[in-house]
Parts: C-alpha cells; sequence; structure tokens
C-alpha cells in the first residue's frame, strides 16, 4: 500500500484472521500499524495486492457495498473521533442508528453499554467535557456496541489508568469470547501480557511477521465453542 | 422511531448566512414573478376592454357638418350586424376625455372637438375593418375610423417582451441559487469532513449522509425563501403607495391574478425544494468519488 506516489507503507503483507481469533500488531512507530489497520477497516484500498475480508476481494468489491461490510466492523481510532457536539450516548448510539435500530433498544442497549465502561453519569456529556480516558471508554463502547464480527482497536488503553485499562482488556476478550474476531494495535507490553498465547502481528519497516507467545497460538486464542458465524 | 444521525455540528457564521443570500434571490425572483403576474393579468384586462372596441372621429371645423355626419355614421354603425352599442359621445363627454391633458381651461374655449362615436364589434364576429371604414367613407367623409387592434398588438408585445424579460430573470436568479447551494455544500462538505468519514466507516451509505444534508438545506431554502417574501412584501407596499398617490389614470391598472398569489406564495417552499435538490445531488456526486 502506498499514500499517492510515495514510498509504499506496507509491502508484502500476508496474513490470516482466523475467526474469532485475538490478534495484537504492535511494532514500532511510523512501522505501518495505522495503514494496516485502515486496509481492514475499509477507509482505504490496497495499491495492490488481495485483501480477503469476510469471503470478500475487497478491490472487486463494488463500493455501494461497502457499507454493509464496515457495519461488520468495529473500530477504536487512536485519536477516538468522537463527534464533540453530541453527547457521549449518541456518540455511542450512533452505529445503532446507521442500522436504523429502534431508539427503545438503542437507549437500553447504549446506556448497559456505558454504565459498564463506568460512564453511567457521563452519558449527556459532550466529549469537550470528558477527560482522555472518558473520551476513550466511549470510543470503545462506540466501536463495540453494534456486536461487530470484527473489532480493530488501536492503542485502546493507551490514555486509561492500568485499572482501567485492565477493564477494557477484560471487555475485549469478553466481545472475543463471544466469536469476535479482534486485532489491538499497540506498543504496551504489559497489555500483551495480559492475554497469554494471543498471536502478535509484529510490523516492522512495512514488512510483517507473526509471532506466536506462550503456550497457545490463534487457535486456543479463539475458544473453540464460538460459533458465532463470520469473521476476517 | 428511528431519528437521523445528526454526525454535523452546527453551522459556522458563513453558512448561517446562506438564508440572507438566498433571500435576496427569492427578493429579485418574487419582483419578476409579481411583475410577468400582473403584466398577465392587465394584457387579459386590455384585451377584454379594447379588443373588440372601435371609435369613429369625425373631424370638421363645421359643426353642422359634424353633426350631420355623426348622425349618418351612427345610422351606418347601427345598421351593421357586426356591430353593437353604438354610442355617440356628446361634446361635454369628449371635453371631459381631454381635460386631464389639456387642462380644463384650454377644452372649454373655442377648441374644436371632434364628434367620438363608441361601438362594440359582436363576440365572435370576424369583421373586415378596411372595407368597413370605406363604406363608412361614404357615409361621412370626414370619419375615422380606428380599432385598437393594433395598438393593442404592439401592447401586448411590449407586454410579451417584458415577461420574457421577467422568466429570464427568474432563470438566472434560480441558476445563481443552484451555484451558491452547490457552493456551501461543498464548503459544509469540507468542513464537515472528519464527521462524515467517520459515519461512513461506521457503515452510513452516501444517501443516508445526503439525505442529513438535504433536510438542513431544505429549511435553509425555506427560511432563506420567508425572509425573502417579506423583504418583497415590503417593497410591493411601498410601490403601491407611490402608485396610489399617482393619478391612475395615467396608469395601466396592474392586478395580480389568483394564479400569480399562488405562485409568489410557493416561492419559499420552491427555493427550498431546489436547494434541497441541488444540495443532495452535489453530496452523492461528491461522496461517489471517495473510498
Amino acid at each position: 500500500m502506498r499514500y499517492g506516489i510515495g514510498e509504499e507503507v506496507l509491502k508484502d503483507i500476508s496474513f490470516h484472521l482466523d475467526p474469532g481469533s485475538f490478534h495484537f500488531l504492535s511494532g514500532p512507530s511510523g512501522a505501518g500499524k495505522s495503514s494496516l489497520l485502515k486496509l481492514m477497516y475499509l477507509a482505504h484500498r490496497p495499491s495492490r495486492g488481495l485483501i480477503t475480508l469476510f469471503d470478500e476481494d475487497i478491490i472487486l468489491t463494488p463500493r455501494k457495498a461497502l457499507p454493509g461490510l464496515r457495519r461488520r466492523i468495529g473500530v477504536v481510532f487512536q485519536d477516538f473521533r468522537l463527534l464533540d457536539h453530541l453527547s457521549a450516548f449518541d456518540n455511542v448510539a450512533l452505529p445503532l442508528r446507521v442500522i436504523g435500530e429502534k431508539e427503545e433498544r438503542i437507549r437500553e442497549h447504549v446506556s448497559e453499554l456505558l454504565e459498564w465502561v463506568g460512564l453511567a453519569e457521563r452519558m449527556q456529556s459532550r466529549p469537550p467535557t470528558l477527560s482522555g480516558g472518558e473520551k476513550q471508554r466511549v470510543a470503545i463502547a462506540r466501536a463495540v456496541i453494534a456486536r461487530p464480527e470484527l473489532l480493530l482497536a488501536d492503542e485502546p488503553t493507551g490514555n486509561v489508568d492500568p485499572l482501567m485499562g485492565d477493564r477494557i482488556v477484560h471487555l475485549l476478550l469478553e466481545l472475543n469470547r463471544i466469536g469476535t474476531t479482534t486485532v489491538v494495535a499497540t506498543h504496551d507490553t504489559r497489555l500483551m501480557e495480559s492475554v497469554p498465547g494471543a498471536p502478535r502481528l509484529v510490523l516492522e519497516r512495512g514488512e510483517l511477521t507473526v509471532m506466536r507467545t506462550g503456550l497457545s497460538g490463534a487457535a486456543e486464542a479463539a475458544p473453540a465453542w464460538m460459533t458465532t458465524p463470520g469473521g476476517a | 422511531m428511528a431519528r437521523g444521525l445528526n454526525f454535523m455540528a452546527r453551522e459556522g457564521t458563513a453558512a448561517r448566512l446562506l438564508p440572507w443570500v438566498i433571500a435576496i434571490m427569492v427578493l429579485l425572483s418574487g419582483l419578476a414573478v409579481a411583475l410577468g403576474a400582473a403584466l398577465f393579468g392587465s394584457m387579459r384586462a386590455w384585451e377584454d376592454a379594447t379588443a373588440r372596441s372601435i371609435t369613429v372621429q369625425i373631424v370638421s371645423p363645421d359643426a353642422e357638418v359634424l353633426a350631420a355626419e355623426a348622425r349618418a355614421a351612427e345610422a351606418f354603425l347601427k345598421g351593421q350586424p357586426s356591430i353593437i352599442d353604438v354610442r355617440v359621445l356628446k361634446p361635454a363627454d369628449t371635453a371631459a376625455l381631454l381635460a386631464p391633458w389639456l387642462g380644463a381651461d384650454v377644452v372649454d374655449q373655442d377648441l374644436p372637438l371632434p364628434r367620438m362615436i363608441d361601438a362594440s364589434l359582436k363576440p365572435g364576429v370576424e369583421v373586415d375593418m378596411a372595407n368597413l371604414a370605406q363604406q363608412l367613407a361614404v357615409e361621412a367623409p370626414h370619419a375615422r375610423l380606428d380599432s385598437y387592434a393594433d395598438w393593442l398588438a404592439n401592447l401586448l408585445d411590449l407586454s410579451r417582451t417584458i415577461q420574457l424579460v421577467a422568466l429570464g430573470v427568474i432563470l438566472v436568479v434560480a441558476i445563481a441559487l443552484v451555484a451558491i447551494t452547490v457552493f456551501a455544500t461543498l464548503s459544509r462538505l469540507a468542513s464537515q469532513r472528519d464527521s462524515i468519514e467517520l459515519v461512513h466507516l461506521i457503515g452510513a451509505r452516501d444517501a443516508t449522509i445526503a439525505r442529513e444534508f438535504q433536510w438542513r438545506f431544505l429549511w435553509t431554502g425555506i427560511k432563506g425563501g420567508i425572509i425573502g417574501m417579506a423583504f418583497l412584501a415590503i417593497v410591493v407596499s411601498i410601490v403601491i403607495y407611490y402608485g396610489q398617490r399617482l393619478d391612475s389614470a395615467m396608469l395601466p391598472d396592474l392586478t395580480i391574478d389568483w394564479w400569480g398569489m399562488a405562485a409568489l406564495a410557493g416561492l419559499p417552499l420552491a427555493t427550498g425544494i431546489m436547494t434541497m435538490l441541488t444540495a443532495r445531488v452535489t453530496v452523492l456526486r461528491v461522496l461517489a468519488g471517495q473510498v
């Protein structure tokens, strides 16, 4: 992949994510982690190569079919990308409103999730009044509210204290256990160590290697009982 | 019940000026519509009043000749099956007609006045005016037959030209409205780029995003339309006020019929719909070029 006529930021990368697997994506700054995630959440199309997502060849997928694929992906952006004029509640509700969910169900689900991430009291607050950690939790809640099949998180614990970091990891693992394929981009060694056995996709100078750590690989990270269809 | 995404932040100062720009355009097109509708109504009134009218003037310095030829002409006209309502104007009536133009003092003096005979043509009957004038000349050699057809045709031509100009103004204003709406939409797309990218990545379709724009622009257009109509009402009131201070005999009676009123009343909604559709098409075209 390249931006414009610049150098290729990702080249000759090949990997496969089993449905329901949990992976970390790591590497030094500028290695191409965000670019790889952008390809995966369909913000960009590759300049060459092949990406197959939900059994669809992304290069050949017509543009009008992309929203359907994007609705199956949840993204936690590194810079949160919250809409400042909307309350925390409305930010989290966005993915449900996009798919036309009923307001009663939206109220119920969003309230429950915001309560779970410790923002019950801050539901009507707008992002400019939230702390970095609170924003991050709103961003995570928005990414997972529609129960995506693929969750891509870019430094999801970057702005929270260790305790909240643990809660977020727990949430990501819970989602993974019910079948959500999860990729977490992070520099945080402690975070990676908190999920033993999760394979690490290590990007360096635009090239990728897969490191299997601990006792188990992707097959162990993805629970065998998981039956939810789909994956990446 | 599902509600909109409401992903766009409130407009900045520049965007808040848009309704006022639209209001000026609505004022211009409203004036054009009002002028066109008033001329249309007046044209019909003039046609009704004058298309079937003829006037015979008998001009002679000899009073006896005048009286004799007036009687002969009256008898001739009454004998024509194609002519009805023959009326000989008394000298005092003729003087009264000329008084506003020449002044009562001048008319009261020894000014030689023609004898006038008003008549109407039977509706639906075609009359050879040249032949009628020839026959009249035999009965009353000093008589001159005036039909208003030529004068009316010229007046109608002028009136239609003014209407076409008014239509042209409306078209130009409509084009300008579309252009400024496209510009405003592009500007809004640029200022909301991050929000649009976000809702795209969440899975919003182009049509969903365009819908958000179109409702906002519909309201902007209607708001501008209402302000423009308020301006128009003020301008028209001023014109009517000063028009009424003039002698009405000097001015054509300009009235706007119900169709004209309906066209004016519909301007704000038409403006809103036009801005709405323009914004929608612009958004869809721009988004179609994105990933």
